[in-house]
């Protein structure tokens, strides 16, 4: 449930004008959704339904499908927690200052009341439909994004979406645990795979947004260490992803297809990283360039591939996964003898 | 006798109760209220139909 920093929507666009400033503007409905970050809860129920298919088990549809309501509304009551909390630098960073609680546009008590209502709702009927153990899980995660991540990690250290990434990655561990009642191997595997893509997709993206981050105070890898160090290290957590994602060939949990999606976009991702290792991407920009947060300078051109590539890269593995468990391809069989990661 | 003078103020001209903004306001109040209602009667629907599929056939065989 990590704020992957998505592009601005509709909603994140910046709703001031000489007419409405300065002035209370009545919360919209929409203004509500957009407190629970919809983009982000979309990313979580994919792959916390890639998680409760490869899971295996027998569920009832209905249970499944309340199962993944609740991790999705679990991820919007983080985010709206977030919102809450992080009002003071969303209103200073160019890509958050047209979120709906730094705009004025709903008041930081009602978003503090949504996330609460809404990680009660969702723990509670998660516990209540499925299992304890997924909602404990469930219950864990929104703590984790809202108090570890949002109001320790986020400030005060530029390892914030290295550990705070354990959020995001928890989803597909609590979809598993919905159906089964128990997190094997195969469903921590999956966890890692979206843990260790974090802090390259991260930091690539803000490698051409650090001046933002900068000017609210958040230490951002690029504003702490500076570009080189993060251009390197995105580069060793490249080559530690990539042998991750090749795992679930090895325990059985991905067949064929999985072997080939993730061999061949894991030696793609490699070679983006490689490109932006030996880039200059990040460094000082020209200030003779007034240019908007997202037009890419050239020197950035290299992030901006990684960044786009890596969110394709997770779909793809994720997708290939919930394709082969959906219709039943069989694993690898060459490593068949290494199967049993499922119990 | 002279006739005592109506002493009552003129009536003001009926002012409409909100302005342009106000009503904008008052759409988006209702608009935020009908999503309120219809998320607790989604709320309700949604533990009603989780308690019947968590029950099962079990309502039937529960002994009496």
């Amino acid at each position: 449930m990590t704020d992957l920093s998505a592009p601005l929507s509709a909603s994140e666009i910046p709703a001031e004008s000489p007419e409405t400033a300065g002035r209370e503007q009545m919360a919209r409905w929409q203004d509500f959704l957009a407190l629970m970050k919809p983009r982000v809860m979309s990313l979580v129920v994919f792959t916390a339904l890639t998680g409760l298919v490869c899971a295996g088990g027998k569920i009832n549809p209905i249970i499944a499908a309340v199962a993944v309501f609740c991790i999705a509304v679990g991820a919007g009551a983080s985010g709206a927690l977030n919102m809450w909390y992080d009002a003071d630098i969303d209103a200073q960073m160019r890509r958050t200052r047209g979120r709906p609680v730094p705009a004025g546009r709903v008041q930081p008590a009602d978003a503090l009341t949504l996330g609460m209502v809404m990680s009660l709702f969702s723990v509670m009927l998660m516990g209540m439909a499925t299992n304890w153990l997924a909602a404990g899980l469930l219950a864990f995660t929104i703590l984790f994004y809202a108090v570890i991540y949002t109001v320790w990690l986020k400030r005060s250290t530029p390892q914030n979406i290295v550990i705070g990434g354990l959020a995001g990655a928890l989803p597909p561990v609590i979809g598993w645990a919905a159906v089964s009642g128990t997190t094997p191997i195969n469903a921590w595997l999956l966890c890692a795979i979206i843990f260790m893509w974090t802090p390259p997709h991260f930091w690539a993206l803000s490698l051409y947004t650090s001046e933002d981050y900068a000017k609210a105070g958040v230490p951002m890898m690029p504003v702490a260490k500076g570009a080189k160090s993060t251009r390197l290290q995105i580069l060793v957590y490249s080559l530690l992803l990539v042998p991750v994602c090749l795992m679930p060939v090895v325990t059985g949990l991905g067949g064929v297809a999985y072997l080939a999606v993730s061999g061949l976009g894991g030696a793609v991702f490699l070679l983006l990283a490689v490109r932006l290792f030996l880039s200059r991407a990040g460094d000082a920009a020209d200030p003779r360039m007034d240019a908007g947060l997202y037009d890419v300078r050239a020197a950035a051109k290299d992030a901006r591939n990684l960044f786009a590539f890596s969110i394709l890269y997770l779909f793809l593995m994720f997708a290939a996964l919930l394709a082969e468990h959906m219709f039943g391809i069989k694993p690898f069989a060459a490593l068949s003898f290494l199967q049993g990661f499922n119990r | 006798m002279t006739k005592t003078p109506d002493t009552k103020p003129p009536l003001a001209p009926i002012q409409p109760r909100m302005g342009p903004e106000g009503t904008e306001q008052a759409k988006a109040r209702n608009m935020r209220n009908i999503v309120l209602g219809l998320s607790l009667v989604g709320f309700v629907i949604l533990i009603f139909v989780v308690t019947l599929v968590k029950l099962g056939g079990n309502i039937a065989n529960r002994p009496f």
